[in-house]
């Protein structure tokens, strides 16, 4: 499998968790207390995955899918976005971003982890579409 | 027509305070009229004698003229001999003076070429002046006239030549007074029952008229006393033919008038009072528009301010009555005005009706107003309408509610989704690989029991603080020994275990008077308080609990040694849900609860809780309890 995934969440325990879950299915996981670090260190390193949580201090994750947004047109990696409200909620500003999708919390990590399989196989067959 | 009437009323003041004037005037106008008639009269007589006198010098003029042409032609075909007699007695000249009746002959004389008399005859008294004539031809009959000496009159001479023997030997000049306009004693008599039977004609024909007119003037008096009285009787004065005629028509006309007046005084009694009537209505409505609480505007059908209430100047930077006759549009750019066209077509009441607007003031923008308009249907037919009502409805803190509501919502999901979230990973965790692990298992454990305590404190705190919000928290109040409850959450505190490298000491008196709280409460505030102390320590810090009592009050001091509260902060601590931004704080797990609930519940106890901090250096809470708020149950 494989893969960077950087993940932003101010809960230490919540990081801890899913570096254990993701590190041993074979991803490279960076870590972020906030939404500011977790930009400086897209901008050193594209992940291929973006795990946030909304509420962080210094920059929230919606500010970050905003910034990312703005300052990188050509951005490709997925964002999961972890909520402690609903998708519905988020409607609103998450339309004007692309490539992204909801964590509804409480989160399983086992969902996570189907989650990216999933986006991993479909990006696998859209890559070999075109290349016959 | 109230200022018609008004008007009639004011005339007839103006009859009353001027009618004794009037007569008066009418009077002396009269007495005039007499003796202008008198003078006139006079005049007529003097001008009929001077015509008569003017008539009588020219009639005598011409007389003179005939006369004395004729006799200068007759003398000068005299022969000289008969006209200048040699013995010098008389001769012609003497008859013809002696014959000529004419009073105004003067004088006869015969002259020579240089006009040197030769013979004359004159009447007595006149001296016959020395005055040549031209020997032309054509000045040998003439007339000339010939100012007389001194007081004298002038002369009219006229005089013919005299030839002798073919040739102008002199001439004979025949001179008459001219004929003036003095009184001639004869025409007296004449000229006096003339003037006489004038007089008498004018006054005869004066009395007359005042006879004839005398029922107009009573009818005017009659009319002056009417009109002063302010009613209408008809006028009781009997006269004949055409005044008598006259005098009917008024009366019928002071009937036709009587009538009019009472209707029109009827009229305007009952116009009056529906004015005064719609004018305290106006008053009523414009006074209900003015005590509302809100800004209200009432717009005609285009959308002309018609009306607006003096609070729109609170939210429109114009006063209420410069508004007037303006568009609203132009100061409230906002859909609920769209409707309105400048050419009178609006929208259907319905389309106007029932929609809200919310509208943020240019210079309020921490304001938010709902707008609303209201069709004004007509009383009578509800299908028209006339214009209608906008009202402007402060929602401010209905938005800042719903804003805060929602806020709070977001918090508790987040605050209670987090340890939820934590608890599934590790729970998850616990099952697969990691959970092998003897280490992990001990590090979840410990885990899951501080996020399971996590949530049951804010659980805890949300209940309270809820309670406390919506006025449900009944506080049960009991003898609480103050020492001991301090005591015992401190010791449960620090032998906790949450924060191994804190120190902890505890200052207490001897005795602490037993103070009447609700003890479960009292124990969260200062547990909060505590919990704090610990949680926002640096390594090696130190928390300190004291107790003092004195007359006054009794303080708990709960100082720490931690990373302090910023200044900016620190007016916020209070707030629910705040959380610094600084990452000292967010590093450390909390919910932003303790600290609101921990002062509603001493303040609930009339108690205060104040705070000191230093950035860096640590923070002090210190709750006092005052003894002449009844806290105290029972004193040392």
């Amino acid at each position: 499998m494989g893969g960077y995934i950087l993940i932003a969440d101010d809960e230490p325990h919540v990081i801890r968790v899913l570096r254990l879950a993701l590190e041993r299915d074979g991803y490279q996981v960076e870590s972020a207390p906030n939404g500011q670090l977790a930009f400086e260190k897209i901008m050193e390193r594209r992940p291929d995955v973006l795990i946030t949580d909304i509420a962080m201090p210094r920059m929230t994750g919606r500010e970050l899918c905003e910034k990312i947004e703005a300052e990188m047109p050509d951005r490709e990696f997925l964002i999961f976005v972890s909520t402690s409200r609903t998708e519905l909620e988020h409607r609103e500003w998450s339309r004007k971003i692309r490539n992204l999708m909801f964590i509804e919390k409480p989160a399983s990590t086992r969902r996570i982890l189907d989650m990216l399989n999933d986006y991993n196989e479909t990006r696998i067959a859209a890559d070999e579409v075109p290349g016959g | 027509m109230l200022p018609i009437l008004e008007a009639v009323d004011n005339t007839g003041r103006q009859v009353d305070t001027e009618l004794i004037t009037r007569r008066g005037i009418a009077n002396l106008e009269n007495e005039r009229l007499g003796l202008i008639m008198i003078g006139m009269t006079l005049l007529v007589i003097i001008f009929i004698t001077l015509m008569m006198f003017d008539n009588r010098r020219d009639s005598r003029m011409e007389f003179i003229q005939a006369q004395g042409v004729s006799l200068a032609r007759i003398l000068s075909d005299l022969p000289l001999s008969d006209l200048v007699t040699e013995s010098g007695t008389g001769g012609v000249l003497r008859v013809l003076k002696e014959i000529l009746t004419t009073p105004e002959f003067a004088y006869v004389a015969v002259v020579d070429r240089s006009g040197a008399k030769l013979r004359e005859v004159a009447k007595s008294g006149v001296i016959v002046p020395e005055l040549r004539i031209k020997e032309e031809p054509s000045s040998w009959i003439g007339r000339r006239t010939i100012p007389g000496e001194s007081r004298n009159k002038n002369f009219i001479e006229f005089h013919a030549p005299v030839i002798l023997s073919g040739e102008l030997y002199g001439h004979v000049r025949i001179a008459y007074f001219e004929p003036g306009y003095g009184i001639d004693s004869t025409y007296l008599p004449f000229v006096s029952t003339m003037a006489l039977m004038v007089f008498l004609l004018t006054t005869l024909s004066y009395y007359l008229v005042k006879k004839e007119i005398r029922p107009i003037r009573t009818a005017c008096t009659a009319i002056h006393d009417m009109a002063n009285r302010n009613d209408y009787q008809p006028i009781d004065v009997t006269a004949s033919g055409e005044i008598g005629e006259l005098i009917g028509c008024i009366n019928h006309y002071i009937e036709y008038t009587g009538n009019r007046v009472s209707s029109l005084e009827k009229s305007h009694f009952d116009l009056d009072a529906s004015a005064k009537f719609l004018n305290y209505k106006r008053e009523r409505i414009e006074m209900v528009l003015q005590s509302l609480p809100d800004p209200v505007v009432v717009l005609d059908e285009t959308g002309i301010v018609n009306m607006a209430n003096s609070r729109i100047s609170n939210i429109l930077n114009i006063q209420s009555d410069d508004l007037r006759g303006k568009r609203l549009i132009e100061y409230v750019n906002h859909p609920a005005m769209q409707g309105y066209q400048p050419r009178g077509k609006t929208l259907s009441p319905a389309n106007k009706r029932g929609n809200n607007w919310s509208f943020v003031p240019e210079n309020e923008k921490n304001k938010t107003y709902s707008v609303e308009a209201f069709p004004l249907f007509s009383v009578k037919d509800r299908k028209k309408t006339y214009g209608s009502l906008v009202v402007f409805h402060d929602i401010s803190e209905e938005v800042l509610a719903k804003q805060s509501r929602a806020e709070f919502v977001a918090h508790v999901a987040h605050e209670l989704k987090s340890p939820l979230n934590v608890l599934t990973m590790y729970s998850e965790a616990l099952i697969g690989e990691e959970g092998k692990s003897r280490e992990f298992q001990i590090d979840a454990s410990n885990v899951i029991r501080d996020e399971v305590e996590r949530l049951a404190s804010l659980i805890n705190n949300l209940l309270s603080l809820t309670r406390f919000e919506v006025g449900g928290m009944q506080i049960s109040r009991q003898r609480v020994k103050l020492k001991e409850m301090v005591e015992d959450a401190f010791e449960n505190i620090s032998r906790n275990g949450y924060n191994k490298n804190c120190e902890f000491s505890i200052d207490l008196p001897n005795q602490v008077s037993a103070i009447s709280a609700d003890k479960d409460l009292m124990r969260i505030a200062i547990n909060n308080i505590l919990t704090n102390a610990i949680k926002y320590n640096k390594p090696g810090g130190k928390v300190s609990m004291t107790v003092t009592e004195d007359a006054q009050s009794i303080t708990i001091s709960i100082r720490d040694t931690g990373i302090g509260i910023s200044e900016d902060d620190i007016s916020h601590i209070y707030d629910k849900f705040f959380r610094s931004e600084s990452e000292e704080v967010r590093d450390r797990p909390g919910h932003g609860l303790g600290l609101p609930l921990a002062k509603e519940i001493i303040e609930l106890h009339n108690g205060e809780l104040l705070v000191e901090s230093v950035l860096g250096e640590g923070t002090e809470f210190i709750i006092v309890f005052r003894k002449d708020s009844g806290i105290i149950m029972e004193a040392v």
